[in-house]
């Protein structure tokens, strides 16, 4: 039996104001912590030449050049009352078949806080591709969003491409190809989905190649992921990280209340929105190594 | 045992439904391989296009109960006599086949008779919004749709039709006595149906949970904006195969598209290059 090398791929494209390849050796560590796999990272060129300090958490680091053919500006909200307008840059993610290292590939959001191994189940089975429909607010009184349940009103299924696992076949490089082909022509269809926002979002364009290649929703062929993501939104605030402990502290927010609850969470895999949160905790953690 | 698709279809001023029906007997006829016989019940002559879509053309007999009104539905009661088959799938006009559901018979020929209790809507969700549906959440009702019906010939279903009939021609005072809350201001048949089978004691049994279809009626759609209308606010593709694609999403196993500025001539003629 041929052995398949597996391993975990973070993007990291830096913008102005959050700093990507901080976050995502924040997420490196607490990734390899858990699910004890190496970690390759995709970085722009720039942040490459800036970052090596921290090269020694990655089994590889992949510059690569990024073209921006998309509006890309997009208001980063930091809990309620503060946001930031910053350029976006998301729009490598379909060349991951490409770029991994391995033969079985875990991407991960550099957003998210690992919290357990469930993950490492998707490497034991004989999935191609494992993707998220579901996610779950980690306040349960806010309800479902209608925005991460479809793409737009009217429109198919939303799938979420903050985490998934591929494995390499011709199979899952149709798939990234009809991603690719999509984000090509995105503006196409946006709106053909009727999609307002002209915002390039992979979510979006990951849900719509499986809508092509599921035949319009006919043959769903792809897997989930096990075990459940849980996500804060960008109007919670992520207080405190305790980085021995694995405890995160928030402030949530009460749906459009303008109240607030304090939260305690451990042992979750947390896909925290508020990136400029984040990032604050993730560099106060980063301090120590 | 003969079975086969009786389609009720009486025009009005504004929309010609035996047209529809001839569109839905084509995709019938398209994706049902071996029951396939569609039988149109109309009054008068019917157009010598839509003549080829039919096996039994069958005029309805008696009075014309659906003379004066706007959505010619009081006519229905007589399928039982009408029907020409032993089994009877009844349909709405409205509506067009993209799948083959022939494994639906086995299980509906346990029943004398039974009507579809859930729907889908295009992204198929089973429909839980009582929007239109209030006179039967309120008055516990079993949630019957006519839009596709079983029933076989039988002593039970002759029971049925008899109220069935009753409840069609005295509504008002059926829907009164029955169902008050929120009661129709006219004569519906999915609530004549359910108001029949309350009366006989066959309210726990009258609906099946297999049959479906994908139910277009707007406020229904899962949509957070309500909308008069979904025909212009999703985008309609008849692929050359004759899936149909709304809202990028493929539509099976029966597409109940409601609004009728849906069936294009472009659409009917695609049907027809496929099917005759």
């Amino acid at each position: 039996m041929v052995m398949m090398s597996k391993g975990i791929v973070l993007f990291a494209l830096n913008n102005e104001r959050v700093d990507y390849f901080d976050l995502a050796t924040f997420c490196a560590l607490q990734a390899k912590k858990h699910l004890k796999l190496p970690v390759t990272i995709v970085t722009d060129r720039n942040t490459y030449d800036r970052k090596q300090e921290y090269f020694d958490v990655y089994d590889k680091v992949i510059p690569i050049d990024i073209n921006y053919k998309h509006k890309s500006e997009k208001r980063f909200q930091n809990g309620f009352y503060d946001s930031v307008l910053v350029n976006y840059r998301n729009n490598a993610r379909y060349q991951i078949y490409d770029l991994t290292p391995y033969d079985q590939t875990l991407v991960i959001d550099v957003d998210i806080i690992v919290g357990n191994d469930n993950w490492l189940k998707m490497f034991d089975s004989d999935e191609v591709l494992c993707i998220s429909r579901n996610s779950q607010d980690i306040n349960f009184d806010r309800g479902k969003e209608k925005q991460f349940t479809y793409i737009s009103d009217e429109s198919i299924p939303f799938y979420w491409a903050t985490v998934f696992y591929f494995k390499k076949c011709d199979i899952a490089r149709k798939f990234f190809n009809t991603v690719r082909f999509v984000q090509e022509n995105w503006d196409y269809y946006r709106r053909l989905h009727m999609i307002k926002s002209e915002l390039f979002r992979n979510d979006f364009a990951f849900s719509m190649a499986l809508n092509i290649l599921s035949n319009y929703g006919e043959n769903h062929w792809w897997g989930d992921l096990p075990g459940r993501i849980f996500h804060s939104m960008d109007t919670d605030v992520l207080l405190d990280y305790n980085d021995g402990t694995g405890e995160s502290k928030m402030l949530v927010r009460h749906g459009t209340k303008k109240s607030h609850s304090y939260q305690k969470i451990k042992g979750l895999n947390l896909h925290i929105m508020n990136k400029l949160s984040l990032q604050e905790q993730a560099q106060k953690c980063l301090k120590d190594i | 045992m003969s079975k086969g698709y009786l389609i009720f279809a009486q025009n009005t001023e504004s929309v010609d439904y035996v047209r529809q029906a001839y569109t839905q007997a084509l995709s019938i006829k398209h994706t049902q391989p071996n029951i396939n016989s569609v039988s149109l019940c109309t009054i008068g002559k019917v157009d010598k296009r839509y003549q080829k879509g039919f096996d039994n053309i069958i005029q309805i007999p008696d009075k014309d109960d659906a003379k004066d009104s706007a959505w010619k539905i009081e006519n229905r009661w007589k399928a039982l006599k009408m029907s020409p088959y032993e089994e009877t799938v009844v349909l709405d006009a409205d509506m067009l086949f993209t799948s083959n559901v022939e494994h639906w018979w086995d299980n509906l020929e346990k029943q004398d008779i039974s009507f579809t209790g859930n729907v889908l809507d295009y992204r198929h969700n089973v429909v839980t919004d009582d929007f239109y549906r209030k006179a039967f959440t309120k008055n516990d009702l079993p949630n019957v749709y006519s839009g596709f019906y079983y029933f076989k010939k039988s002593q039970p279903t002759a029971d049925f039709f008899k109220v069935f009939q009753n409840v069609v021609h005295n509504w008002g005072e059926f829907y009164s006595a029955v169902c008050p809350k929120n009661k129709p201001p006219r004569v519906s048949i999915d609530v004549s149906a359910a108001v029949a089978a309350k009366i006989l004691g066959i309210e726990d049994t009258i609906c099946n949970t297999f049959t479906t279809f994908v139910h277009m009626k707007p406020a229904i759609l899962d949509w957070e904006h309500r909308r008069p209308k979904w025909y212009g606010n999703l985008a309609v593709n008849l692929l050359d195969n004759l899936d149909l694609v709304v809202g990028n999403m493929i539509q099976q196993p029966i597409f109940h598209y409601v609004e009728s500025d849906f069936l294009t001539e472009d659409m009917v003629k695609k049907y027809e290059s496929k099917v005759l």
